[in-house]
């Protein structure tokens, strides 16, 4: 379980990128940060890993404040997925992933399962510099499964950013299954269809300060994100013809590849509102509003 | 699929370092003379054992000083050199031979002046360490820049202090700053060096993992249980130490701390335990087969010395292996 209580996050007590930050995140739930650009999301991780120590108030992790934690107490507690970046080593992928393994016991088992989940087991051997970004990041991924015990924290911080539309829910199915098992997963996202999807609560990070929190019909609406995005949003219905059900009869799993299927209930999704003036056409840039220069072809 | 330079290339690197030590003790050339290949007795062979181990510890300490700069600073051109701590360390040594001239005094001990060595790169270590930080947390990038700006700061004071000495001890202090592996090196500079050399090593072995995980951020470092400051500190305190203690035997020797980590890294790849061993063993065939050669190139008026030809063939080596490397990246 992961609690802030008033917390002010940053670098500068006087300008706090948050401030007064107070929210729990429960066990075997997933929870989405959601923002603008620079809003916040990555330093509220950060602090919730215990890299930024909160400048004001306390952050804690089952109940411990996370910046007193370190080595072993803090890798059996907390595994980090980081947005992807620009690292050229050329460690394979399997070496990379038994990373995660640094502070625990070996576990080649754990490592090839974790390689395994992010569909990667070919690769194993090949230099981490040497994958796309995509591939990248379930590298990244896979260490933190490596990690990761059940009853433990995931931080992720924009974890689909560089994979496809196949890998994209495959990884989102997999935090929510965690999640099933026990786990305490905080994701940034800035896909709204993604959050609508695996969150069950949502966390809005704007102008400095958790300007909303809560489940996701309560968080993700027009007027609440255009606040904080600056831009319209509409609410759309996404069918999802094949959900598979949980097998306990709770949340259902929308990404689920296997398991019993039934036709879902399909997803309200927000979308926001582009500057599209007839739906094909878009404006070039320095173009005078309303003029449309190039044309998009029509699928 | 484990390339052909990872099956043959560790025993290659063993027989070159067995090689090179083999002609330590039974080549030579007297000045002027011809070059003799002998079996040596008695006080010759003494000398030429000394030669043989201090080359092989210098080699060892700053090949080891070489990795650990380039795992913690995340940059493969990060070196003893470059980020000024032999430099600094040379500018101890000098400082200490220039004040103890002054004063009638040797403030450079038997072990061939490992102190003011020690403090002068630990100085650099500390100004280049604190400087490329930023809110607390290390800027790789800024810390090489720094690296370099401070060398050169070194430089200018090694100058001055070279046009400030009497002009007997100008000549020694030139000749040292060339970087050369006396046949004399006293037993304690080789026993003080030697064992900060295999204490580095082994530490650099061992926490092969943990500079591993320092490839990444500190936080991805951090989430998986490495205490990121600790080790790092550590890392800086054995690089800057390491270095130091080269210095203090043979003076700045060139490119080899940038060198062998480069050519091991092609033969074992990038983990740090097997990285960290087969650098010294780089390390120290490098720096023996270079004073092998500034032996076999005697002239009429004096040996060249070993630091003059790992820079002057060094350099070249190490910009062919940047393009080799550059061009199997990029095909």
């Amino acid at each position: 379980m992961i609690e802030l209580r008033a917390a002010d996050l940053g670098w500068s007590v006087a300008a706090p990128v948050l401030a007064d930050v107070s929210a729990a995140a429960a066990r075997a739930t997933v929870t989405a940060v959601i923002g603008p650009n620079a809003a916040g999301k990555s330093t509220l991780l950060r602090s919730v890993l215990g890299a930024i120590r909160p400048l004001r108030g306390r952050v804690l992790v089952d109940g411990r404040d996370v910046s007193a934690l370190g080595g072993r107490a803090l890798a059996e507690r907390i595994a980090w997925v980081p947005q992807r970046g620009m690292v050229a080593t050329g460690l394979s992928a399997e070496e990379i992933v038994g990373l995660g393994r640094f502070a625990l016991p070996p576990d080649r088992g754990a490592v090839r399962a974790a390689l395994s989940a992010v569909g990667l087991d070919d690769r194993r051997a090949q230099p981490f510099r040497e994958l796309s970004m995509g591939q990248q990041q379930r590298v990244l991924l896979a260490r933190a499964l490596a990690q990761h015990r059940p009853g433990g924290v995931l931080l992720l911080d924009e974890p689909t950013a560089a994979l496809d539309l196949r890998w994209a829910p495959r990884v989102l199915s997999l935090l929510a299954a965690l999640a099933r098992d026990g786990a305490t997963v905080l994701v940034a996202l800035h896909d709204l269809a993604q959050v609508a999807a695996v969150a069950d609560t949502v966390w809005l990070v704007a102008d400095g300060r958790l300007t909303a929190r809560g489940p996701c019909d309560e968080v993700l609406t027009p007027s609440i994100l255009e606040q904080a995005f600056g831009v319209p949003f509409a609410m759309v219905d996404i069918p999802s013809p094949r959900v598979a059900v949980d097998g306990r009869g709770d949340r259902a799993d929308p990404f689920s590849a296997g398991g019993a299927t039934a036709d879902g209930p399909g997803l309200r999704v927000p979308i926001a509102l582009m500057p599209v003036a007839t739906g094909r056409s878009w404006p070039a840039p320095g173009a005078s509003p309303g003029s449309a220069s190039r044309t998009i072809v029509p699928p | 699929m484990t390339r052909p330079a990872a099956r043959i290339g560790p025993a290659l690197a063993v027989l070159a370092l067995l090689v090179a030590a083999a002609a330590r003790i039974l080549v030579a050339r007297p000045l002027g003379g011809p070059l003799q290949v002998e079996w040596p007795d008695g006080i010759l062979m003494d000398l030429r054992v000394r030669a043989l181990a201090a080359g092989a510890i210098v080699g060892a300490a700053l090949a080891t000083s070489g990795v650990l700069l380039q795992a913690v600073l995340r940059n493969p051109l990060a070196s003893p050199s470059i980020l000024g701590v032999s430099a600094g360390a040379a500018l101890g040594v000098m400082a200490a031979l220039a004040i103890g001239h002054h004063l009638g005094a040797s403030l450079v001990g038997a072990d061939g002046g490992m102190v003011p060595a020690c403090l002068g790169g630990g100085t650099v270590l500390v100004i280049v360490f604190g400087l490329g930080r930023i809110r607390g947390w290390l800027d790789p990038l800024g810390v090489l820049l720094v690296g370099v700006v401070v060398s050169s700061i070194c430089g200018g004071l090694i100058l001055l202090l070279q046009h400030l000495v009497p002009h007997g001890l100008r000549g020694d202090l030139v000749a040292w700053m060339a970087g050369t592996i006396r046949q004399g090196t006293e037993t304690r500079a080789l026993v003080t060096a030697g064992g900060i050399a295999l204490v580095g090593a082994a530490w650099t072995a061992l926490r092969g993992p943990a500079l591993d995980a320092l490839a990444f951020s500190d936080d991805e470092a951090r989430a998986i249980g490495v205490q990121v400051g600790r080790v790092r500190t550590t890392a800086f305190l054995f690089a800057g130490v390491l270095a130091a203690a080269a210095v203090a035997i043979a003076g700045p020797i060139a490119f080899v701390g940038l060198l062998a980590p480069h050519l091991a890294r092609m033969i074992v790849g990038e983990r740090q335990r097997t990285l960290a061993v087969m650098s010294v063993v780089i390390g120290a065939a490098v720096v023996v087969g270079a004073d092998v050669l500034a032996q076999c190139m005697s002239t009429e008026v004096g040996r060249i010395p070993a630091g003059v030809c790992t820079a002057l063939l060094g350099g070249p080596l190490f910009i062919w292996l940047l393009r080799r490397n550059r061009r199997e990246m990029v095909s």
